[in-house]
């Protein structure tokens, strides 16, 4: 007997959800092979991100001066668009002279604290399409050196590490992703532990290796170079709240990081 | 081919999915509440759903969290299963609730996030991931992807009963 089309299809979709989940079950960490697949999907939408970029960001301004154009009286139309038209400029060089003063800053950690190692200035041209997972796409990849692992760094300090490389694009695995885990330490006492992501872009989890870390409210948090995959004395974040665990010995404490990870436009990809 | 003939077909829905994953990644972050974007992928998997039936809005659903998934290039299918299992639920609302009262993108979307939060929940407890604060994040995510699903209804919405 053959069966019903509708059978056929619960069967078919039954198949599905269980290739979905094995699927999911060996992808679960980021692979290299996966990588691969993933960088050249993204080098493939870099074009339309770019370009949805650049017409999302015109738009906007055009939307302001046509809005602003459209409420001005109409004995003084003219010169309320040229009021208009002066305003949007004045936030032009607003927003660009906000970027300059970012690229500055960025420039500074180059020149300084990073001086040892070659890096390379990439800008955000995306951020992770989905809400669980904390990513962001930058327009560098394998033609401009970048590999699976290099640190990413913003002024102030560590952002997160490479997952994904296409030959003009790269995926940036950034702090918050639960995922992420980076081996860390207290600069001031050298106290090591892991630093993890909890979906939260203002404070993270760092906990130590010992009970009874030396760690106050304000220290500086560094790579550690224990994982093997960062460079050590990266600056991290700093130390806002202190967990005390079983009797009042130090375990855990919550870290805000240097970057502003919600305002990330120019990073610096450390090539190693 | 029409645009209502292009709206009936896989093409059509298809190419708004690629439009919603592209302005998601690119547009959409400033407006982030939380570090929570609207998912307009999921609004238009909800509104394909609910004007094709289940079968399509799985079929939907897998090609935008397949999308999804080998873009962010780790835990693949986690977001294809829920969003194929969330475009089935759409789906099967418009059968049972014709002729297609206001409050059905609400039901839609309600149920395709509830399915792929679910299997986000359950994969992340399966790998020992944690989120800070994951029902008031899903909550954001809900209350801020359902006007789009309104503002991209007319595009969607299709009078006559379902086949």
């Amino acid at each position: 007997m053959v069966p019903r089309r509708g059978v056929l299809r619960l069967y078919l979709a039954a198949i599905l959800v269980l290739a979905l989940v094995f699927l999911e079950s060996v992808t679960v960490h980021p692979r290299i092979s996966v990588s691969r697949v993933s960088g050249v999907v993204n080098s493939i939408l870099l074009p339309l991100e770019l370009g949805t970029h650049t017409v999302a960001a015109w738009t906007t301004g055009a939307i302001d001066t046509v809005g602003q154009a459209f409420t001005a009286e109409r004995e003084n139309a003219g010169l309320r668009i040229q009021v208009a038209r002066l305003e949007s400029r004045v936030a032009a060089l607003e927003a660009v002279q906000g970027q300059n003063a970012r690229l500055k800053k960025l420039l500074d950690l180059r020149q300084g604290s990073l001086k040892k190692y070659r890096t390379l200035a990439a800008p955000v041209v995306g951020r992770s399409p989905v809400n669980w997972l904390d990513q962001i796409v930058v327009a560098a990849g394998s033609r401009q050196g970048v590999k699976y692992g290099d640190p990413v760094l913003s002024y102030g300090g560590l952002v997160g590490r490479v997952i994904a490389v296409g030959g003009q694009s790269a995926t940036v695995m950034i702090l918050p992703d639960p995922e992420s885990a980076i081996g860390a330490m207290v600069a001031r006492t050298g106290d090591a532990g892991v630093l993890e992501g909890n979906g939260e872009a203002s404070t993270l989890k760092m906990q130590f290796f010992a009970a009874g870390a030396n760690v106050r409210q304000g220290d500086l948090i560094v790579t550690s170079g224990l994982d093997g995959t960062l460079p050590p004395g990266m600056p991290i974040g700093r130390v806002t709240t202190v967990g005390q665990g079983d009797f009042g010995l130090v375990h855990q404490a919550d870290v805000t990081p240097l970057a502003n990870l919600d305002q990330l436009d120019t990073v610096l990809v450390v090539l190693q | 081919m029409t645009f209502q003939r292009a709206m009936d077909g896989p093409w059509g829905p298809a190419l708004f999915l690629l439009l919603a994953f592209l302005l998601r990644a690119t547009v959409l972050p400033p407006l982030a509440i939380d570090g929570v974007t609207p998912d307009l992928v999921l609004a238009v998997v909800v509104m394909a759903a609910l004007r094709q039936g289940a079968w399509r809005g799985a079929l939907f659903g897998l090609v935008g969290g397949l999308l999804e998934d080998v873009a962010t290039g780790r835990l693949l299918g986690m977001h294809a299963l829920g969003l194929m299992l969330g475009g089935a639920a759409a789906g099967l609302l418009r059968r049972r609730l014709y002729p297609d009262p206001w409050f059905v993108p609400l039901l839609g979307v309600f149920l395709a996030l509830l399915a792929q939060q679910i299997v986000v929940l359950l994969t992340f407890s399966a790998a020992h991931f944690a989120i800070h604060d994951f029902p008031l994040l899903a909550l954001i995510e809900y209350i801020y992807t359902t006007p789009f699903a309104y503002i991209i209804r007319p595009v969607f919405y299709r009078p006559e009963a379902p086949a």
